[in-house]
């Protein structure tokens, strides 16, 4: 079966002057229609740069994706390889086949333009629609994400709205051409949370409604829990541990996909408990050490570790993982993957 | 047993000025009496959304902005009437923690100047033997290497620049520490260091907290008793165990339920309450219960009356109508968060 979107190698890096930045090393992941891939990891894992990549947003120089395919099929059709594609190839699928939503709506919105103009321009852009048609879709779309009183908020500036409404508004855009892939990085992150769980429940709505796939990159695992499928970690620009959602939680292979789990308090947790932070911090993706980039930090670090990044460990097989049976059959199937050098899962998981 | 800082009834109104002789047209009512009590030793956690005013009344408790009205008293001092040098000798005993390490630390200044200024300041040490002594204690208190004593912030990771406005905070060895979102500009990882930091000065120097954060997994891990503030006002007080057992106030129980669990298939069993709508504008409340426009299970008298904030059970505050009507019981909404 074809993925929707499938990553293979992915390599990109940032040439500066203090040297060669790998912000993404070499990262695989696939997502199919109507499936939610979270993709988790804190600033600088790589997670954003590996999603503007897909979009080839990368500034370039001092960026460049120096190794890697992404597949994109689009319509079910061949996949196409969007590293190889021409400008003028990817401005067709941006905004029409791919689209995406940014953490801060108030810097991706043009603060000088109407929200209708803003609206209507990717209508004449994908759609050759125009005027009064343009019009009725853009009011239909603010319509369909929850915008109270569409048609006078449709000629407002950006200002003028509150925080989740822009937000809103980012994902009506994104939507507006009825996207197969939706790339939705950090969405909620600057909302409150009650707007947060609004803009959730929107995201999972369009998800079933149009079979969008969705890439949620977030560093909340609270938010991969409630949406995602299928959980891809990330640290210093590699995936460390993939596989579906629920295995990632319940049975994590990865000695940072078990550091993290420990080190937040969760609601529904033993309050006295002591928080198990992971020691030290993230490296410089310019300084990387060798072998395991977690290794520094690492409670189980092997001597194998300072070698080589560890292959890539199958823990359970895809099909043998199927986690929500009341969805679609063929969503959240993927193998449990895991890339350490400690198979022992007992030496991983215990505090 | 007396509290260390009791604060009652405490506003902290901003005028609203327009037109070009800049008359006075309304005002916004950032805190809008707001009342509590820190016990020596215990943490108070402050929470709410964006605009509640949890950050004001923090700031204003600190003196760092005016208060309209009230009282906040540190130890029986009132705080809010303090001038001048009698101000500055008190502000040794309430230090604040920003949440932005990056924005409240001084680019110019080493950690040395930065940790060393407040103890030139209040004369607590002199002379550059004495001062280095003081500020490599400090720094290895809150996990620092003293050997970076030289170096400048730009030069140290977010955690590592937040232990050092920690380590400011306590330099004097203050009774009433603020901590105003003081981990949520840091990455997972790191939050649990300095959540875990805290706790341990809290223990070694008997630190008294307000902790103000919109994060209630942290503030349920840190704090004793918990405020949940709506639009200038206190909607709901008592202790943590009570608050995410059997939270009573409509907000507070959407609120709860709005956070999600790391858990896949709790987080897909879960009933939720989702608000509807957004936290209406300070400028222009919605009068009665401010809560009123978004509340699901509202009656005529919250559009009309504001709702006293009074204890329900002991020592657990609510201001609805609704629950008061009900005898203290909280409306069935929803309460599955296990």
């Amino acid at each position: 079966m074809t993925h929707l979107l499938e990553v293979k190698g992915l390599k990109t890096h940032f040439f500066t002057e203090e040297g060669v930045v790998r912000a993404v090393d070499g990262v695989s992941y696939h997502v199919s229609r109507g499936e939610v891939l979270g993709i988790v990891g804190e600033s600088g894992s790589g997670k954003s740069v590996s999603s503007l990549s897909t979009m080839r947003l990368i500034p370039e120089p001092p960026g460049r994706i120096v190794a890697g395919e992404i597949l994109f099929s689009s319509k079910g059709g061949p996949p196409k390889d969007l590293v190889r594609a021409s400008e003028r190839e990817m401005q067709s699928i941006r905004g029409d086949r791919i689209a995406m939503i940014f953490q801060d709506p108030m810097t991706s919105l043009n603060p000088y333009l109407r929200i209708s103009r803003q609206l209507t321009e990717v209508l004449e852009l994908h759609k050759n629609m125009k005027g009064s048609e343009a019009r009725a879709r853009g009011i239909e779309m603010l319509t369909s994400v929850g915008i109270p009183d569409p048609s006078r908020r449709f000629d407002d500036y950006p200002h003028q709205l509150s925080g989740g409404m822009r937000q809103r508004v980012m994902i009506a855009m994104a939507l507006l051409c009825d996207p197969e892939l939706l790339i939705a990085d950090e969405p909620t992150t600057a909302l409150d949370v009650t707007i947060q769980a609004q803009i959730l429940e929107l995201i999972a709505e369009r998800r079933d409604l149009s079979k969008v796939g969705v890439v949620l990159i977030t560093h909340d695992l609270g938010v991969v829990a409630r949406l995602a499928d299928r959980v891809a970690v990330m640290y210093a620009g590699r995936i460390v541990e993939q596989g579906p959602a629920q295995r990632i939680f319940e049975d994590p292979r990865h000695p940072y996909t078990v550091g993290l789990a420990r080190s937040i308090p969760r609601l529904d947790d033993d309050r006295s408990r002591r928080l198990v932070p992971i020691q030290g911090m993230p490296p410089s993706l310019s300084k990387l050490p060798s072998g395991c980039p977690f290794r520094p930090r690492c409670k189980n670090a092997l001597p194998a570790c300072a070698e080589s990044f560890p292959a890539e460990r199958v823990v359970a097989r895809g099909d043998e993982t199927r986690a929500d049976a009341s969805r679609d059959p063929a969503i959240g199937v993927g193998d449990h993957v895991v890339f350490c050098h400690e198979e022992d899962k007992d030496k991983v998981q215990a505090s | 047993m007396s509290a260390l800082l009791e604060v009652t009834d405490l506003k902290v109104h901003f005028p609203v000025r327009r037109g070009v002789l800049m008359r006075q047209v309304g005002s916004v009512k950032a805190v809008d009496g707001v009342s509590f009590a820190v016990g020596k030793g215990e943490t108070l956690g402050l929470v709410g959304e964006s605009g509640c005013g949890k950050s004001t009344t923090a700031r204003a408790i600190l003196r760092l902005i005016p208060a309209t009205g009230g009282s906040a008293k540190l130890e029986g001092t009132e705080l809010l009437s303090l001038r001048g040098g009698k101000l500055r000798a008190k502000r040794r005993d309430m230090q604040m923690v920003f949440q932005d390490p990056y924005a409240s630390l001084n680019p110019r200044m080493t950690v040395f100047d930065i940790l060393a200024e407040p103890l030139i300041v209040h004369g607590v040490a002199k002379g550059k033997t004495e001062l280095e002594g003081r500020v490599q204690k400090l720094m290895s208190q809150v996990g620092l290497s003293p050997a970076y004593m030289r170096r400048y912030p730009h030069e140290f990771s977010g955690g590592q620049r937040q232990r050092i406005g920690i380590a400011r905070a306590v330099a004097l060895k203050p009774k009433l520490v603020l901590l105003d979102e003081p981990v949520s500009a840091l990455d997972v990882s790191i939050q649990a260091q300095i959540l875990n930091l805290l706790v341990d000065l809290q223990e070694q120097l008997g630190l008294t907290y307000v902790f103000v954060a919109h994060d209630l997994a942290v503030v349920r891990h840190v704090c004793k008793s918990i405020a949940v503030m709506y639009l200038g006002r206190i909607v709901e007080r008592t202790t943590t165990e009570r608050l995410f057992k059997a939270p009573k106030h409509p907000y507070t129980q959407a609120l709860l339920s709005a956070i999600p669990i790391p858990d896949p298939v709790r987080e897909k069993k879960r009933r939720r309450l989702v608000l509807s709508g957004e936290v209406p504008s300070p400028l222009n409340p919605p009068p009665g219960c401010h809560f009123h426009t978004r509340c699901p299970v509202a009656v005529d008298k919250c559009k009309k009356e504001v709702p006293r904030l009074e204890p329900v059970e002991d020592g657990h505050m609510v201001s609805c109508h609704v629950v008061k009507d009900r005898g203290g019981l909280a409306p069935d909404l929803m309460s599955d968060l296990g």
